[in-house]
This record gives structure tokens, C-alpha cells and sequence, in this order.
């Protein structure tokens, strides 16, 4: 009899954390949807905002005033989107048949553990966004083939539009100065990819911070508090040591990605932060570049005895029956230089790995998504305390954090997304965005 | 002698009536004669440069402000020159350079504080720490405020928040028509209410 208790009390004790930690358990049918519009944006920039063509709201920009307390919220969303979509303003190559808004339905749960998130949406395309750039085999060599809707090789060149769908969440506990009121625009700068004033990579590459020690070659998103001058010039950045000082005092925004490509095919999303410059949490994320620079081909290619090819065609990109994503741990086998390349031969640019994954940039180890019938379902599974507070931040039932939600959407990156007004998610209390607790 | 006598007060009571008459006249004429016949846009524009301020002016730098819904232009004095009696004296000291010209030559403020400040920014602050003492006033004699129903909902928030928290005109409409000049940080600050 006591032994027979001791079973069921161990069972009960293993179930019930197993059942609250997998959101595919939640019946998400009880769970309240919060519709979100997602709108394009353009380049509306920190510094566009603050400018006089940010009409009758420079000043109250400037002054930290929120986005909402002009823009209401659900009711213009639509005319923005058109207006920037369609080139009208602040988008200088409108892609055509590209969506104003997108609506995004979102529910949120919470147990003591975690915070668990549904996301779905409709895609403008009827396939999944899953593929990601590949090198191509032309004879002779690998060259890149595949590149982002808003890149000049595709709207000049003709190269195809390839690149994987995303869905991104930044998140800040209060920490942040304005982001509560001006949510991802303190990010979005002048300078940065694809915005206006690119920054020269000859530049960046020679900048003592972001050049010499981040060692990057391009502008990505940073906070105000990063920078020296008035108008946060992109090379006008703090020292290393104050940076650092700002990170230890939690002034960084979380950014979660799921990517199509790069992290679902393992069931993640990669884990990041803003601050001097869009970077990863420490240890290492599930995806990295496949390219052997010195040989000057791919590190990896498909193990033809496991998914019955060794590389991409064209024609089979956006096939669903053919694995998508180069996981070197279940399809992969180190590249053979000698094996019979055939000229439009295609092997992806990345490749990946849920194993070798680590560390706070790997705390995204349960989310999950699906497309069916024109929809992604992303099932995202976060803890409330990552155990990272160097890089993450930490939530607690009953908190209320200021989020910005975006999506990539038909092979776009950059300032191509979708994205929404800065919003409250409420761990267990009201919000926007309230997670519900679970019983 | 004696009917002479009561002429000449006739005369001196019919003369300060008359005086008075036109006294009265002139100080009711003043202020439109002021505003119509002598602050015409001509003379605002013998001094201050037409291509900065006129908006039909060639190249120029300002743009139209409706007099009216269908069109037209406003003049210098409907946003310039607050009715009244008084503003309209001020209007002949302003034209003897007595106040821009010379007393306002250069921003002490922002010298003080360290900054310099180009002669037109320092107008343009000027203009407009008027506008927000006096709550708008010039904008108010066309616009009635609670009649205002902006199209888009954007507009809509944003003035149903200015009547909220009793935000006047020109805390976000600077910059209307004339050369862009970016808001002074730290304008529009209203004095601390007693006890707070």
C-alpha cells in the first residue's frame, strides 16, 4: 500500500511540472487572444521621429512622450501600414503586394516556471518561410545565392528573394529609460542595415568599439544610453567599460527571435539583447555560419543516407517534404569536396545544432512552430528566471514588462518586418498582453 | 465783453467735446486701423526678409497658412499681433526697433546657459514663449478649440489630451510656416502650482 502511494506521488510529482512545462498541453482554447496589428514601418528611425516630418510630434518624441499618446492603438495601424508599404513615405523600394498590416493573435499563459506563449499569423505566401540563403555550386565555386526581398541583388540584380521567416519579442522590466513609451524606436537608428545614412563598413570595421572590439561590419540596433551625442550617432558610442557598466545595471533590452530556418527545425529561438549593438547572450546560440573560409566552400552539406540528398536545387527549396535546414547532428556529414557537385547545386549557408547549443543563449529550448493552411502557430515555452540576469531579463508572477512584437514575414530581415506599438505583457495580472495563471 | 466770454466757453466746451469725440474715435480706430492699414504684410516685409517670411515670395522658406478653410493666405499680424489696445502700442515700439532690433538682438538666455543660438532660432523661441504665456492667443482668435475635429484618430487622441491636460496651440504646432526650427529642449515649462 505504501509503496503503491509512493508511485503515485512520485507520478503525480513528475506529471504535473511535465504537463505545465509543454505548451503543446495547454488547451489553449480556454486561454484569452489578444489581437495585435502589426504594421510596416519603414524607416521610421529614433532619428526620424524626432524630426520635423514626424509631423506636430518631434518635440513630444524628443521629450519621451509614448507613441500612444497620439497613435491609438487598433485604429491606425492600417493607414500607417499602407502608407509606409506603399512608398508614399519612409521606404524607399516598396515591395509590391507586400501587406500593410498583419494581425497577429497572441495568448499567454504562466505557471510558476514559465511563461508560455502562442503566437499565430498568416503568411503572404502559401509556403512556409523555412528556407534560408545557400551557397550555389556555378561549376567552378560556392557563391551566395538567395537574399532578402529589401536587398539590392534582388530588387536590381534579379537574384531570388530567399529568407526565413521570424518572430521576434523584445522585452524590458522597467529598466530601460522611454522603452516602455517608445518600445523597438529606441533601437531602430539612422546608420544601422537598410536604414537611411548607412553606415560605410570600412567605417565600422575601423571603429574602436564596434569595429576593433565587437569586430562587426554593420550597424545594428542600439539604445540611446550607448551613445555620446544629441542625436545618437551610430559612432558615437561610450567606452567598453561604461557599456559594461549600463549591462550590469540591467539596462538592455531582452530580444528573442524564432527563426524559420535557423531555430525551429530544433524546436528553439535564439536569445539575444540590445544595447551598444544587437548582440547574443552569452554561450552559444544553435546556429553558425557553414563556410570554411580558407577553403572557400561549405563546412557541412546533407547526408545523402539519411534524407536522400546531398543538396538543394532550386526547384526543391520551399518543398516541405525535404528537410530544409542543414542539422548537422541529424542530417549533416562534413562537406566532400569530391562528391560530385553538379552545377545549381545548393547547400544552406547555415548550419545547426540544438546539442551544441549552451548557456543563457540557448534558454530558448522549447518553442515550437507550425504552418498549416497559410498560418505559423509559434508555441514558445520561456522560464520566468532564466538563471541569466547578465543578459536576460527575469520575470516574476505578478510583474508587468513592457514587450515589442514583430514579424518577418516573405523573405524579408531588417526594417522589412511588421511590428507593434510598445505593449505591457502581465505575468498573471492585468496587461495588454495578460498571462493567465495556470491551475 | 460778457457775451464774448460765454462764446469763448462755448467755444472751449464744444472743442473739448469735439477732442473728445475724436479721441474716443481715434483710440476706437486705433487698434484697427493699426492692424489693417498700417501692420500690413508689406511693411512687416520691408525689414523682415522676404524670402524667410513671405510665402508667395520666390524660394521662399515659409509656407501658406490658410486665412480661411478654402484658402487664402493669413497675414503677419492675425498670428503676430494679439488684439487690443495695448499690443497694438507695442506693434509702433516693434517698428521703431526698439524691441527686436535691439533689445532682443541676441539670446542672453542661451548665452547665459552657454549656448549660441542663431539669430532666427532665437526669434522663433521667442514667438513662441509668447504664444505659450499668453496660451495662444492668436491661434485662439481663429480656432476655437473645442470645435476642432481633426480627421484622422491620431489627431483625434492627441487633442482630446491637449484639452485634458490644458495644453495650449503651440506646444505642438511650432513650426507651421516658417524656416524649420527644432523645438528649445526643456520649452513650455509651466510653472510648479503652489504646494506641489
Amino acid at each position: 500500500m505504501k509503496k503503491g502511494l509512493l508511485i503515485l506521488g512520485v507520478a503525480a510529482l513528475m506529471t504535473g511540472p511535465a504537463l505545465a512545462a509543454d505548451p503543446a498541453n495547454i488547451n489553449w482554447s480556454k486561454v484569452p487572444a489578444s489581437t495585435v496589428k502589426l504594421f510596416y514601418p519603414g524607416q521610421s528611425s529614433y532619428q526620424w521621429l524626432r524630426s520635423p516630418e514626424h509631423k506636430r510630434a518631434d518635440r513630444k518624441t524628443a521629450e519621451g512622450d509614448a507613441c500612444t499618446s497620439c497613435h491609438v492603438v487598433g485604429k491606425e495601424e492600417e493607414a500607417i501600414g499602407k502608407a509606409l508599404v506603399t512608398g508614399k513615405m519612409l521606404e524607399p523600394h516598396p515591395i509590391k503586394g507586400k501587406q500593410a498590416v498583419i494581425d497577429l493573435s497572441v495568448q499567454a499563459a504562466h505557471d510558476a516556471e514559465n511563461l508560455y506563449l502562442r503566437a499565430q499569423w498568416k503568411t503572404l505566401q502559401n509556403f512556409p518561410g523555412t528556407a534560408h540563403p545557400h551557397w550555389r555550386y556555378d561549376g567552378k565555386a560556392w557563391k551566395p545565392y538567395g537574399y532578402p526581398r529589401l536587398h539590392k541583388k534582388v530588387w536590381k540584380d534579379g537574384q531570388p528573394a530567399i529568407y526565413e521567416d521570424r518572430f521576434s519579442i523584445m522585452m524590458d522590466d522597467g529598466k530601460v529609460p522611454m522603452f516602455a513609451e517608445q518600445g523597438c524606436w529606441l533601437t531602430c537608428h539612422d546608420g544601422m542595415r537598410d536604414m537611411q545614412k548607412l553606415a560605410k563598413k570600412a567605417k565600422v570595421k575601423a571603429h574602436p568599439l564596434l569595429g576593433k572590439v565587437l569586430h562587426k561590419k554593420d550597424v545594428r540596433k542600439y539604445l540611446p544610453s550607448t551613445r555620446t551625442t544629441e542625436n545618437l550617432d551610430w559612432d558615437k558610442t561610450k567606452s567598453a567599460a561604461e557599456v559594461a557598466k549600463l549591462k550590469a545595471a540591467g539596462q538592455f533590452v531582452d530580444l528573442m527571435q524564432w527563426r524559420g530556418h535557423r531555430s525551429n527545425q530544433v524546436d528553439m529561438a535564439d536569445d539575444g539583447y540590445v544595447l551598444e549593438y544587437r548582440l547574443f547572450d552569452k554561450g552559444k546560440k544553435m546556429f553558425a555560419k557553414n563556410w570554411d573560409k580558407k577553403k572557400k566552400q561549405p563546412k557541412y552539406m546533407f547526408d545523402a543516407s539519411k534524407v536522400g540528398f546531398k543538396a538543394h536545387r532550386a526547384e526543391t527549396l520551399r518543398d516541405q517534404s525535404k528537410a530544409p535546414t542543414l542539422i548537422v547532428e541529424r542530417n549533416g556529414v562534413k562537406f566532400d569536396p569530391k562528391a560530385g557537385w553538379k552545377k545549381g547545386d545548393l547547400i544552406p549557408q547555415y548550419a545547426v545544432n540544438r546539442s551544441t547549443a549552451k548557456g543563457s543563449a540557448a534558454d530558448n529550448d522549447n518553442v515550437k512552430g507550425m504552418w498549416k493552411d497559410g498560418m505559423w502557430t509559434i508555441t514558445w515555452t520561456r522560464k520566468l528566471d532564466t538563471g541569466h540576469p547578465a543578459d536576460d531579463k527575469i520575470m516574476k508572477a505578478g510583474g508587468v514588462y513592457t514587450v515589442g512584437l514583430a514579424v518577418h514575414d516573405d523573405n524579408l530581415t531588417t526594417r522589412g518586418h511588421h511590428v507593434s506599438w510598445p505593449m505591457t505583457l502581465g505575468i498573471g495580472t492585468k496587461a495588454d498582453i495578460e498571462a493567465v495563471t495556470l491551475k | 465783453m460778457e457775451i464774448l466770454g460765454i462764446l469763448n466757453k462755448r467755444v472751449i466746451v464744444i472743442a473739448a467735446a469735439v477732442f473728445g469725440v475724436l479721441l474716443i474715435g481715434a483710440a476706437f480706430a486705433f487698434e484697427p486701423v493699426t492692424r489693417n492699414l498700417v501692420s500690413t504684410d508689406a511693411l512687416c516685409i520691408y525689414c523682415h526678409l522676404e524670402v524667410e517670411y513671405d510665402p508667395a515670395a520666390r524660394m521662399t522658406m515659409s509656407k501658406v497658412h490658410p486665412a480661411k478653410p478654402e484658402g487664402g493666405q493669413a497675414r503677419c499680424v492675425d498670428c503676430h499681433l494679439p488684439e487690443g489696445f495695448f499690443f497694438s502700442l507695442y506693434a509702433y515700439s516693434h517698428y521703431a526697433s526698439a524691441t527686436d532690433l535691439y533689445g532682443h538682438f541676441r539670446d542672453r538666455d542661451g548665452e547665459r546657459a552657454g549656448a549660441w543660438i542663431p539669430q532666427s532660432a532665437a526669434r522663433a523661441y521667442r514667438m513662441r514663449d509668447r504664444l505659450f504665456e499668453y496660451d495662444s492667443n492668436t491661434c485662439r482668435t481663429c480656432h476655437i478649440e473645442a470645435e476642432i475635429k481633426p480627421k484622422r484618430p491620431r489627431g483625434q487622441q492627441a487633442h482630446a489630451e491637449a484639452l485634458k491636460n490644458k495644453e495650449t496651440c503651440i506646444e505642438c504646432h511650432g513650426n507651421l510656416a516658417h524656416r524649420y526650427v527644432a523645438f528649445r529642449k526643456g520649452a513650455f515649462k509651466k510653472p510648479e502650482k503652489a504646494g506641489n
